[in-house]
């Protein structure tokens, strides 16, 4: 993965393919990271206060005072969080901030070759009314997900980006 | 050679002069400056233009005045003084009998202005000092002494022709109103009147236009009588006013913004430096020096009729001015379209009383709320109360978590503090994976038939939960018979095996529903 390559990540991954079976035995595959909650969950069961959330709704989490409770890697809705095997400490998806703030796109949407992630700005109030309740995968979604989880075109070529 | 007073009276800065009797409106041309009062009387037209202590202090010696008001030469008189100056009520009453016009001068080096025989006017150079001096002395100030000086109203209206402020004669004033209702209130006859000099609307009054930061508009309204000369006094305060406020607008709106910046960093990050979030918190007048609760009010929705109602700074301001009745120290402001309450605590208490305390201020707020805003309904959600600001942060998660679960779970309440969402909170750190199979096992049946048979089993386990299993109640709050009730659950333990008398059982299937309820309900389901 980009992310791992990027960041010389060992032992962990940041984002992972999720699979269900939806509806008539159709198979779904989605590619999670770190949703960045409008109400994030780590964010209210980290003792430590680690995680911040930045005025863009980036939820960033500064893992250099992680005590390794693991809280944090139960809470999530998503598994997000994650505990690095060669740090001891958690670990998960900044999404890329240090490139956002470069005006750069993460490196997850930068080197997919279907053009499947993307990013966009979207309202908080949009957040709240699409919430994953269009979509039939069963992902909690108390925690409000920002990700918006687009289905597949039928036909839809998988031509890279750009 | 002759000196038009008027022209350089416009040259000096306003915060400058002071009228200390009424200025008429007739040019007033000199052809000598006298610094002394002598017992003889001036041959041709004379400033009298006064600077040591001696010869102001003259001027109220009534035998001086009489003197003075009887010398058709003297046309007009400044005292030069940095300081205070008045006049005694009789001497005054004589000069402004006989109109003679005195002018307090604070700036004393613009003096040299009368002498010069050519005038070397520096009109914009020095408005900077001139913005300064203006915005110090304060605009009511000046705008009373010019009203006075001119003998014409003055008044500030909106946007929306509201009165902002007035001064001038009480029966002047009365007339402009009189005008304001008669054609501010129809613009187009006001643009008539503005545009068509001649036209046959009374012309008593006039007005000038304001423009600040490029927004709102200020409207002046004055007396149309002036002389050329007062309307360009009256034009360049008019203008000073604008500059004026437009940097107070700029700098209200820059304070707002970094207030914004603030508050968003104190609600989700943790600040590393106390000392820095209680500096910043001073600015805006919030003592975080000492331990807060955190409230968050949330509006469930706004009524359709009042969408143009800004409900968010109507709560903010109703709070702001009803939080004097309280003892305590309250910190209310909007925040993401919710209101934020911060209630100062650093008394000893145990937990509960503490807990206790929170809730009564809890409840007087929703009461308050209630009683002014019938219309809204409105929920509290409470965080924890930790001894040290910078956790504000987590007590602003803990108080949205409280009013997620607890608006959930408890319809009917309208204050949830998070210790008492109980099982809620434990659940929160439970893999969830682990909840949906264990809400799987237990409800999956229930699901099925609600799902596909549309009947109302899960709906029916709830109400039961939350009406302490009272047949009654539970029948009241699910609008059917109590028959009707006994029989569902009957049903309900046939499908899921588990008998409701059972602590043991109930209790699962208790948790199972509250999961459900709380982490996989999808609304649009109901």
């Amino acid at each position: 993965m980009s992310c791992n390559e990027y960041y010389g990540l060992q032992g962990e991954h940041r984002r992972q393919v999720l699979s269900y079976v939806i509806g008539d035995d159709t198979p779904v595959h989605v590619s999670m990271a770190c949703n960045h909650c409008l109400h994030p969950v780590c964010m209210y069961v980290c003792d430590e206060n680690n995680f911040l959330k930045r005025r863009d709704g980036i939820v960033v989490l500064d893992s250099s005072h992680c005590k390794s409770c693991l809280k944090c890697v139960e809470a999530c809705p998503f598994q997000a969080p994650k505990l690095n095997p060669i740090t001891n400490r958690v670990d998960k998806c900044n999404f890329c901030v240090e490139r956002i703030d470069e005006d750069l796109r993460p490196i997850c949407v930068e080197n997919c070759i279907t053009g499947a992630l993307g990013m966009m700005t979207i309202d908080t109030k949009e957040i709240h009314v699409n919430n994953f309740q269009e979509t039939e995968i069963p992902l909690a979604s108390f925690s409000t997900p920002t990700t918006q989880i687009i289905a597949k075109e039928e036909k839809h070529l998988s031509l890279r980006e750009g | 050679m002759k000196t038009s007073m008027n022209e350089l009276l416009l040259t000096i800065p306003l915060y400058d002069l002071t009228f200390i009797t009424p200025f008429p409106k007739k040019e007033v041309i000199y052809e000598q400056v006298v610094t002394t009062i002598t017992n003889e009387w001036f041959d041709k037209p004379t400033l009298l233009l006064l600077k040591s202590d001696v010869e102001i202090r003259k001027l109220n010696v009534k035998e001086v005045a009489n003197q003075l008001i009887q010398d058709s030469h003297i046309l007009a008189i400044i005292v030069c003084k940095k300081g205070r100056f008045s006049l005694k009520d009789e001497t005054f009453s004589l000069y402004e009998a006989l109109q003679i016009p005195i002018i307090h001068l604070t700036g004393v080096d613009h003096a040299s202005i009368f002498f010069q025989q050519e005038n070397k006017i520096q009109r914009y150079s020095q408005l900077s000092v001139e913005i300064n001096g203006f915005a110090n002395k304060g605009f009511m100030h000046i705008a009373s002494n010019i009203s006075f000086a001119f003998q014409t109203p003055m008044i500030f209206l909106d946007d929306n022709k509201q009165l902002l402020w007035q001064t001038g004669d009480e029966k002047e004033l009365t007339k402009a109103q009189q005008w304001i209702n008669r054609f501010v209130n129809h613009e187009e006859s006001l643009l008539r009147n503005k545009n068509n000099p001649h036209s046959n609307i009374n012309c008593d009054f006039e007005y000038y236009t304001m423009n600040i930061a490029g927004k709102l508009n200020i409207y002046v309204i004055v007396a149309s009588h002036l002389a050329r000369w007062q309307k360009e006094l009256i034009d360049k305060f008019i203008g000073l006013t604008a500059v004026v406020f437009q940097t107070d607008e700029l700098v209200r709106e820059q304070n707002e913004r970094l207030k914004e910046l603030f508050v968003y960093e104190l609600l989700y990050r943790k600040f590393e430096s106390k000392k820095l979030l209680v500096k910043q918190g001073k600015t805006w007048g919030w003592n975080l020096e000492k331990p807060h609760h955190l409230l968050i009010i949330h509006m469930d929705e706004v009524p359709h009729s009042d969408l143009n109602i800004d409900w968010l700074e109507e709560m903010v301001y109703f709070l702001e001015t009803g939080k004097k009745e309280r003892q305590e120290r309250i910190i209310v402001f909007p925040f993401q379209d919710q209101v934020i309450v911060f209630v100062e605590d650093d008394e000893e208490r145990t937990p509960n009383e503490r807990i206790n305390v929170i809730m009564e201020i809890a409840n007087w707020i929703v009461t308050r709320l209630s009683e002014e805003f019938p219309a809204l309904n409105v929920q509290l959600g409470i965080g924890k109360w930790y001894d040290d600001t910078i956790y504000l942060n987590k007590s602003y998660q803990e108080a949205k978590m409280a009013l997620r679960f607890g608006s959930t779970w408890f319809e009917n309440r309208q204050i949830f503090h998070i210790n008492h969402i109980g099982v809620h909170h434990l659940l929160t750190h439970v893999h969830r994976e682990i909840l949906y199979d264990f809400c799987k096992e237990y409800l999956s049946q229930l699901i099925k038939s609600d799902t596909e048979n549309d009947t109302e089993y899960l709906n029916t386990l709830k109400k039961y939960i939350q009406n302490q299993g009272i047949i009654n109640d539970v029948a009241k709050a699910l609008y059917i018979h109590p028959n009707t009730l006994r029989n569902r659950i009957k049903k309900i333990e046939e499908i899921t095996g588990i008998e409701l008398q059972n602590l043991d059982e109930f209790m699962n299937l208790m948790v199972a529903v509250k999961v459900y309820y709380s982490f996989f309900h999808k609304k649009t389901e109901e």
